[in-house]
């Protein structure tokens, strides 16, 4: 127990320990945990019952089951075969131009964002079949990886986006807000992506495919939009209130479901059960590092700590007050996971971005896609050591290629820093109602 | 021991089952709670919305417990692979990870107690069997820790993880993919165009 004049030494320790739990690889989860256990000791006015109360809190919402539902829904959607429908309705498309695959591999991901929500699904999918392909066909193997990792970041931007669901839980963000406020910067992404995809074409000098007959490209179509079309479901149904996000995400799993045993007749039980398990296990891991820092986001509320920070950092001007929150999340996010480090950085920058006059549905768009940039940068790029694993080479090797492509993701990033309309313009055009008067 | 890993093998598959059937209740639940909403003719159940937040609590907690059997938590890997100080927080881990686990029994019970009090708002249910989530894990989670600190102590440290913990996040991923390598792409020959535009 501290006596009472050392508490002001408590803010401080909250952080200390976390930082020396997480060092010590204790698991994130439980590092949350384990900061709240040790202020039990040392601080009579928190509780057991407290940090207990707390944790359940953490998990006390509804709209977090959207996240192992839409989890559910990306895995069901892979078991299906649907990126196989994407790549070839894609390759139609793009076939008669140079480095077809690289561009490919980008306009699937934007489909497939619309679809699943997560990025590693993602990298996996799109990877497991572009990579050996663009190898074929002469791309160097560093730039298959690079565009592979980097074009599956899209998947958290473009709705539906796990990330968003746990960002609008913790942060009390509209989550349909933020669905409609990611669509152009995902896309911008997506240009700006096949602009770097350009410029390596021609360096490498890569060749085109054969234009693909009328009858292929009318069928793949009809087999790529049926697909396609579930982000329209999703956000069509909320705006409309016919459905919650969380009751959204069942009903993407409804069409999963419809897609993969009526339509394309790809699924089976036994692969439902197998998509089914992995993602609880999968999800409880995730979410259960949310209810650990469910417990942390109290302790920094209980100690003041934001108005200390507030007192501390002198930025009244938004947008460098935004560019340094964004790069403080860009470096965290590149040793981190981020759900755990959202649910760690959302609550403590909220209070800074709103006071400074910050619209949250911006700020929660900036901070997701700082955090998820973190995907693809060393040491903890899940999206790059997917990719480079399936391409078969050192996670170094690609670095190079990836960075020119993050280079370019960092520009509209600063872009949408700058002019929040990017992101808040089609939410206030379509749904004023989902993100408020401001 | 080995009857130990009998028995937590044996606890996995129950668990195993017992998330999917939590699964399988709260997304009935919501769908029934779409369509009686939309559809007149389905009566609404006042229940749905609570007891599917009660199925999810509870898969996040089994799940939590599971993923320490395997050491799938996510952990900051801040040394070198193989280095001295790489180790120690190898061990550490293990060892910290068994005082989470008696604070979630002992003090996790005495919070459960406390649900007895409390009923959740529309079905009137007694919140302990909720708020137990948390002692029901600790119990699970320390099982699976004397197991592998067993395993440690016996058979070393390599050993206990080759034996125990699971594959990389990537290659997991990879194998949830599950995907035929080239499906869509076997018939396309590209037309070699080289240095022509």
């Amino acid at each position: 127990m501290l006596s009472p004049e050392l508490f002001f030494l408590l803010p401080w320790l909250l952080f200390g320990l976390l930082g020396v739990f997480i060092t010590l690889g204790i698991p994130i989860a439980f590092s949350l945990v384990l900061t709240a256990m040790t202020i039990v000791l040392l601080d009579p006015r928190v509780t057991a019952w407290v940090v207990f109360q707390r944790m359940y809190n953490g998990m006390d919402s509804f709209v977090l089951l959207a996240v192992p539902i839409f989890l559910l829904a990306g895995n069901l959607i892979n078991k299906a075969e649907v990126t196989d429908k994407l790549i070839r309705f894609a390759l139609n498309i793009f076939g008669r131009f140079r480095g077809a695959l690289a561009n490919v591999n980008v306009a699937v991901s934007i489909m497939f964002a619309g679809v699943s929500g997560s990025s590693t699904a993602d990298s996996a999918g799109v990877g497991a079949i572009l990579i050996p392909s663009m190898k074929r066909e002469g791309y160097p193997t560093a730039f298959a990886v690079a565009v592979t990792a980097a074009s599956s970041v899209i998947g958290i931007i473009i709705p539906p986006s796990i990330n968003m669901i746990v960002w609008g839980a913790l942060t009390n963000t509209s989550i349909g807000g933020m669905f409609l406020a990611g669509i152009v910067p995902g896309i911008l992404i997506g240009l700006s992506q096949f602009t770097v995809n350009y410029w390596f074409v021609r360096k490498f000098n890569i060749p085109a495919h054969e234009p693909a007959p009328m009858r292929e490209i009318l069928s793949s179509a009809r087999d790529g939009l049926l697909a396609a079309a579930i982000p329209v479901i999703i956000i069509g149904g909320i705006r409309m209130g016919w459905f919650t996000p969380t009751e959204a995400a069942v009903v993407a799993v409804a069409y999963a479901l419809f897609l993969g045993f009526v339509v394309y007749r790809t699924l089976n039980g036994r692969k439902v059960l197998e998509a089914s398990s992995a993602t609880v296990r999968l999800a409880s891991l995730s979410l259960f590092s949310l209810v650990g820092a469910s417990v942390f986001g109290y302790l920094i509320s209980f100690y003041q700590i934001p108005p200390k920070l507030m007192g501390g950092i002198d930025i009244t001007d938004p947008i460098v007050l935004l560019f340094v929150m964004a790069a403080v999340m860009l470096i965290i996010g590149t040793f981190m996971d981020s759900l755990p480090a959202m649910a760690i950085m959302g609550p403590l920058f909220l209070p800074l971005a709103l006071s400074a006059g910050i619209h949250p549905v911006h700020f929660g768009i900036v901070g997701v896609m700082a955090l998820g940039f973190g995907l693809i940068t060393p040491p903890y790029g899940l999206c790059l050591m997917i990719a480079s694993k399936i391409g078969g080479i050192a996670l170094l090797k690609a670095m190079g290629p990836t960075m020119v492509y993050l280079a370019g993701m960092l520009m509209v990033l600063s872009a949408i820093i700058v002019f929040p309309e990017i992101a808040l313009g089609l939410p206030r055009l379509i749904a004023p109602e989902l993100i408020g008067v401001r | 021991m080995s009857a130990l890993d009998t028995f937590n093998r044996a606890i996995e598959k129950i668990i195993e089952y017992v998330l999917l059937l939590l699964l399988g209740f709260f997304l009935c639940l919501i769908l029934y709670q779409v369509l009686s909403r939309n559809l007149p003719v389905l009566p609404p159940i006042y229940w749905t919305e609570e007891f599917s937040r009660f199925a999810f609590q509870w898969t996040v907690m089994l799940g939590t417990a599971l993923g320490v059997y395997h050491a799938d938590h996510f952990v900051l890997d801040a040394f070198k692979r193989g280095s001295r100080l790489d180790r120690f927080t190898r061990y550490v881990r293990e060892f910290v990870l068994v005082g989470i686990a008696i604070f979630f029994i002992v003090k996790g019970w005495e919070y459960a107690e406390t649900g007895w009090r409390r009923t959740s708002t529309a079905a009137k249910m007694p919140m302990f069997y909720v708020y137990v989530t948390f002692f029901v894990c600790g119990v699970i989670m320390l099982l699976f820790k004397i197991q592998r600190i067993w395993m440690l102590l016996t058979q070393g440290l390599d050993a206990m993880e080759e034996a125990l913990n699971s594959a990389p996040p990537e290659e997991i991923a990879l194998r949830e993919g599950d995907l035929d390598p080239q499906g869509p792409l076997r018939r396309k020959t590209p037309k070699n165009t080289n240095g022509e535009g």
